[in-house]
This record gives C-alpha cells, structure tokens and sequence, in this order.
C-alpha cells in the first residue's frame, strides 16, 4: 500500500457492482445424473449443507451409501437412507443459484411428508442480548409449522440464516408448504462428542437412522495457538 | 412459479417504494421504518430464483412466530402505499428482461404510461435503482430518490429518507417514529463477559 493511498473497505465492493450494463441472461438447466423419477411416497427429506454438517452424516449416516441422483452443476447428490427416507446434500461447488436449485428439486419437495433442512454456523456469529456467555454448540429452529418445533427454541432477532437450507423454507413458505430448518451454531474447533452431541441428539428427534461411528478428528492445520 | 401469490389483494393506484441494494442500505432502513411505523401488513413472499436466500424471525414483532424471507410485500391500505422489503442480493446473471417485466406489468394489472425521459445518468454505488428506473420510466410515472451518504450509523439518513418518500408521495408524516426491535442489534450484540 502506499502513503496516502485510498483503501475502500470491503463493504464498498458493492460500488463496483453498479450495473450499468448487465450480461446476457445465460438459460443454464440442471443436469441431471442417475434416478431422474421421484419416488412415489418420501416420508423425510433432509437438506444438509456446509462442512460440519455434512461431516457428521457422512460418518454417522451416509457412510458408504451412493447417491441415487444428483445435479451435477448444482452440487446437489440425493442419497436413500431406507425406510423412504432421502438426504440430500449441497456442496458449494456449483453453477446454479440457490433459487434454480431448489426450483428443480420441487417435485422431491412437494412429494415429501416431512422436510427439513440442517445447517451450521459459528457460535461467535449467533447474537443473543439474553446470553452473554456462549455454550460450546446450540441448536435453533426456524419453521412455518407451528405445531410441531421438536422442542427446540426459535431463532432469535436479528440473527439470519443464508444459504441452501433458506432457500429451500423460503421456497416451502411461498408455496405453503410445511418445513423447518435446524441451525446448529457450533464453535471452531474440530467435530468432537461435545460440539456435535445436540446435533446427534436432533437426528434422534427427527428419527434420522444413526449408525455410531467414530468420528476422525483432525487436528488445525496451524500450530499456533491463540 | 408465481413470483408471488397476491390472492385478492387489489393494488390498483398504489404507489410502490423499491429498494436498492446500495452502499449503507439506506433503502432497507427506510423501509424497516415505513413498516413499523406505519403498520404495513406483509401480503405475500417474492420467490425469483435470482434472489440470494436469507431467513429469520419477523424483524418487527420478534414475539411472533413470523418467519421473514429475503424479499417481501407490504402495504399500507388506508396511505395506498405498498413497499417491497429486499434484505438481500440480487444474482445479476439471471435479471429479468424487458419483455419478462412488461409480461409482469400485465399479469398484475399494472398499467404503463406514455411518458419519456432523455439523457443519461450515473449514480455510483447505488446498486441496482438506476438500472430499473431506466427500464421502467418509459412505461411508469417513476420517481428514483437517491441519497448521498457515508457508512456508519445511518438511521438518521432512513428518517430523512422517509420524509422525502412521504414528500414526493404527497402524504403528511405525522405519525411518532417506531424503531424495529431489531434495530437493537444495530451495532452487534453485547461484549462477551470473558473478556474483561
């Protein structure tokens, strides 16, 4: 940097978004891979996203099992779990948008009994006036059926939620349809039975299959110590 | 897909306040501040797949079980004012075209006028308003409000925006300002008690 350079801070970026021209509309569709037919009855679709998250059901509930289909440039692999029970799961690798994704899964959302999106974040992200101190992981629900929140509190003012999960419940509430997405707001440290223990705890309340399994806990990469 | 369910709702003669996703979110405020203070009632969700996702409680009455979206309509029946709630990006890639708009125009009952306006204009950092005014001055009497600020603590720069909305709409403002409950929040939460 030099001496008397002008830094724009990073929420300036959006001055470089000003759209004096925007680009082509580029049609892009979902390209599917393996089972395109939705199954006739699905008693439980479960969303699931980000590294945390997903971790947890690949130890303790994919495990080895191969997706029955998946949207190849949506990031999007949808596995069986039995009992006409489906995950599906999001990777961030993808050339489609929130919205176009959940748009294409539609007919699996409208099919199913029961949906229910998971997700994470950090706890240092989660704002709460009432709670000075922090626990180590809690859970949070947002749902638009409100006679059943498994027992869980509701997420509070002005926390928000972003991503593949909230898409999918805006996507239910526009349609009417019934969803809830969990929020489990998990410190940064690697998966271990304490942090991950309330969201073992919300797969048994939402009856999601578990098999126990011993998760691989890696190290930080840095050594440094704050 | 719908871009969203207004059922019975007749909005004819209503003038209709869009917000920008612009620097300091001023537009945002502004509209937080119509909504509480006006009693605005939500009348449906706004699903487009360009609209990023975000959710959480209602913003207004934190004890109701109100779930609010990334973009939303509220209307104020007695001022015929209606105001769309945007609290999130827009993916450019999928805007909507000319003839996708008027085909909105029309499916809504919205009536385009036979108005034109020359010459070219530049507001830096205003998001996406000058984009849209262009698209829609030709066919609607429209009015694009922009006010010049700094980032940083801009609720005074929502009330004097929302004098000149009620100004430019020909209404009288005469109703004590209601802060949203979530503007608690303005600054973050409370410092965490370990660190003293």
């Amino acid at each position: 940097m030099l001496f008397g350079e002008i830094v724009e801070p990073s929420t300036r970026a959006l001055i470089d978004e000003d759209f004096d021209e925007y680009p082509e509309v580029t049609e892009s569709s979902p390209e599917w891979q393996g089972a395109r037919e939705v199954p006739n009855e699905i008693n439980t679709l479960v969303f699931i996203e980000t590294d945390k998250v997903k971790k947890l059901f690949h130890s303790c509930v994919l495990q080895e099992r191969k997706a029955v289909a998946r949207i190849k440039n949506g990031g999007v692999e949808i596995s069986d779990i039995g009992n006409r029970k489906y995950v599906v799961t999001f990777s961030e690798k993808r050339d489609l948008t929130y919205g176009q994704i959940t748009e294409s899964l539609k007919d699996w959302i409208k099919t199913a009994k029961n949906v229910y999106t998971i997700t994470s974040d950090s706890i240092s992200n989660y704002q709460n006036i009432n709670l000075p101190e922090k626990p180590f992981s809690l859970i949070r629900v947002l749902t638009n059926d409100t006679t059943n929140s498994f027992g869980y509190e509701r997420l509070e003012s002005p926390n928000l939620i972003s991503g593949f999960g909230a898409s999918v419940l805006t996507y239910c509430i526009h349609l009417g349809i019934k969803c809830t997405l969990f929020i489990t707001y998990v410190d940064t440290s690697p998966l271990d039975s304490v942090n991950m223990g309330p969201l073992i705890g919300l797969l048994e309340r939402i009856e999601i299959p578990i098999t126990h399994n011993e998760l691989k806990i890696t190290t930080s990469a840095s050594n440094l110590y704050m | 897909m719908a871009l969203m369910n207004l059922k019975n709702e007749d909005l004819s003669g209503y003038t209709l306040i869009i917000p920008s996703i612009s620097v300091a979110n001023v537009p945002q405020l502004t509209i937080d501040l119509s909504i509480t203070t006006y009693n605005f009632r939500k009348v449906t969700t706004i699903w487009h797949p360009a609209i990023v996702p975000s959710i959480g409680v209602d913003p207004y009455q934190t004890n109701q079980d109100e779930i609010c979206t990334a973009c939303e309509l509220y209307v104020n029946k007695e001022l015929k004012l209606a105001a769309i709630q945007l609290r999130s990006a827009i993916e450019t890639k999928l805007a909507l075209t000319n003839e996708q708009i008027d085909n909105l125009m029309e499916v809504n009952g919205i009536k385009p006028l036979e108005l034109t306006i020359g010459g070219k204009y530049s507001i830096t950092g205003g998001g996406f308003a000058l984009k849209l005014f262009e698209i829609l001055h030709e066919e609607l009497r429209c009015t694009l409000l922009v006010k010049y600020v700094s980032e940083g603590d801009n609720r005074p720069d929502a009330l004097t925006m929302l004098e000149k909305v009620f100004a430019i709409s020909g209404l009288h403002d005469t109703n004590s300002i209601v802060f949203p409950s979530s503007w608690d929040f303005v600054f973050g939460g409370p410092p965490p008690i370990g660190i003293y």
